[in-house]
C-alpha cells in the first residue's frame, strides 16, 4: 500500500460529507456542489456569536476527518470557500469498551434496581444484576422504572492521557409521547386482563 | 482460530438526506425533548447555529445539519445505540420531515503489526501483477467495492479500504450501508426510513464489523 503523507489544508465546512467517511455522491451536500456554496448568504461569513478562524488549520484531532484521501474529492471546493470554521474537534476523551450489555429494568427499590442483562459483547446467556442508584446519572433517574431499557458498558475512560476504569449506565430515551403510549398500552392490556379475569 | 482485530479508532454515523430546518436542531431543543441530558445541552460545544446550517458536539456526539442533510455521529462504541435512539427519537417527533435516503456508516482504523502485514493487505485486495507492468512501484491508494443489498430494501453497500492516515502502519475501512425509500416522488414524512433504521440497525452494525474483520483476515 502507499503511505499517505499528511499535508496542511484549508478546512472547508463543506468537507463535512468527507468527515462522515463517505464520499458517495448521495452524501455530498448537493450534486451541484459549487452552486450550493455560491448560494450561501453573506451572514455565513461573519458571526458575532461564534468564533471563526481567519486561518483554519488542520485539526490535530484524529476524528476531524476520517482519512486524508477524502481531501481529493474536495480540492475543487476550496477556492469557493466562504466560511472558515474552527476545525471540528471532539472533546478529547474516549471510552474503551471491554464489555457491554443491554438491560431491562425488572424491579426498582429504594436505592437500587435489578435488571436483566443481555451480553452484547459475547454470545452468552442472560443474567441479572443489581445496580445502586449511585451508578445512575441524576438526569436518568426519571427513566428508571420496570420495563425501561438501559445500556451498561464497562471499560476504560481515557481523558487527556489519563486512563481510569469506568462503568457507564445509560437509559434509553424515547420521546415523552412514546413513553406515554407504552404506559397507556400497558394499562389497556391490564384492563383487558382484569375484564377477562385471567390469572 | 481467527483472532478478532480491535480497531484503534472507530466511528459510526447516521446520515439522512431529505429536507430539514437546521435551526430547530439546537442542544436546548434536544434536551427539551428529553433526547439528551440537560447537562449535555448546557455543555454542548456549539460551532455554528444558522438557519441553513447547525453544527455542535457533545462529549459523545457530533451533529451537523444542513437543509438537505442530517449527520449524527459518534466515535465511542458505548454510545452506538444511544446515537440510534437519538435519531429515532428526533424523527419520531418530527415525523413529517421528508427523508428520502439514509446511510449507516462505519469507519475503522486498524493497526497492523508490521509494514509487511500492511502491504499484504494491499497486495491481497489489489494484486499488482497488471500494475507492475504499467507503473513503477504501484501501491494501493484506495479501493472501493459496491455490492447489492442482501435484504429487500432498496440501496447498496459500499466498502472502501485505504492506508490509514491516522495509524501507521494501519488500514482504514469504511462501510456505507445505504438505504432509499421505495417511492421518492410521492413519499411524505420519514416513517419509512425511520422504521428501516429501527429494524436494521443491529444487523447493519454487525455486518459492517464482520466485513471489516473479513477484509483483514489472512
Amino acid at each position: 500500500m502507499k503511505s499517505v503523507k499528511r499535508k496542511p489544508r484549508n478546512f472547508n465546512p463543506f468537507q463535512l460529507a468527507a468527515l462522515s467517511g463517505s464520499t458517495a455522491i448521495d452524501y455530498m451536500l448537493s450534486e451541484e456542489g459549487s452552486s450550493t456554496l455560491e448560494s450561501i448568504p453573506k451572514e455565513y461569513q461573519v458571526s458575532s456569536e461564534y468564533q471563526l478562524s481567519d486561518r483554519p488549520t488542520e485539526s490535530s484531532d484524529p476524528l476531524s476527518k476520517m482519512n486524508d484521501s477524502d481531501d481529493q474529492d474536495n480540492i475543487s471546493r476550496q477556492k469557493e470557500q466562504v466560511v472558515h470554521l474552527k476545525p471540528v474537534t471532539f472533546i478529547k476523551s474516549r471510552f474503551i469498551e471491554l464489555q457491554k450489555w443491554e438491560g431491562i429494568v425488572l424491579e426498582v427499590s429504594e436505592d437500587s434496581f435489578i435488571g436483566r442483562l443481555i451480553n452484547l459483547s459475547q454470545n452468552d446467556h442472560d443474567s441479572e444484576a443489581e445496580f445502586s442508584f449511585e451508578e445512575v446519572h441524576d438526569e436518568d433517574k426519571s427513566f428508571m422504572m420496570p420495563g425501561a431499557i438501559f445500556y451498561w458498558t464497562i471499560g476504560y475512560k481515557e481523558d487527556r492521557g489519563q486512563r481510569i476504569r469506568a462503568s457507564m449506565i445509560r437509559f434509553r430515551r424515547l420521546p415523552a409521547w412514546q413513553r406515554e403510549e407504552i404506559e397507556a398500552a400497558k394499562r389497556s392490556a391490564q384492563n383487558i386482563k382484569d375484564l377477562l379475569q385471567w390469572k | 482460530m481467527v483472532v478478532e482485530r480491535k480497531p484503534e479508532i472507530e466511528g459510526t454515523n447516521i446520515v439522512l438526506l431529505g429536507d430539514f430546518n437546521p435551526k430547530i436542531f439546537q442542544p436546548a431543543w434536544f434536551a427539551a425533548q428529553e433526547l439528551i441530558r440537560n447537562e449535555e445541552a448546557d455543555n454542548a460545544k456549539i460551532e455554528l447555529i444558522h438557519q441553513a446550517f447547525v453544527q455542535f458536539s457533545l462529549e459523545w456526539l457530533r451533529l451537523e445539519i444542513h437543509q438537505n442533510r442530517f449527520f449524527a455521529g459518534t466515535h465511542q462504541s458505548p454510545f452506538l445505540k444511544v446515537l440510534r435512539d437519538l435519531v429515532l427519537g428526533t424523527f419520531r417527533i418530527l415525523k413529517h420531515t421528508p427523508i428520502r435516503m439514509m446511510g449507516i456508516n462505519c469507519d475503522f482504523h486498524f493497526p497492523m503489526e508490521s509494514e509487511k502485514a500492511w502491504h499484504t493487505v494491499g497486495h491481497r485486495l489489489a494484486p499488482k501483477d497488471i500494475w507492475n507492468n504499467l507503473l513503477k512501484e504501484p501501491g494501493m491508494r484506495s479501493l472501493s467495492i459496491e455490492g447489492h443489498r442482501p435484504d429487500d430494501y432498496i440501496g447498496r453497500i459500499t466498502v472502501r479500504v485505504e492506508p490509514s492516515s491516522r495509524i501507521v502502519p494501519g488500514v482504514y475501512i469504511h462501510v456505507n450501508d445505504h438505504y432509499e425509500i421505495k417511492d421518492q416522488e410521492s413519499s411524505i414524512g420519514c416513517d419509512e426510513i425511520i422504521d428501516v433504521l429501527e429494524s436494521s440497525w443491529d444487523k447493519s452494525i454487525s455486518r459492517s464489523t464482520e466485513i471489516a474483520q473479513k477484509i483483514l483476515e489472512e
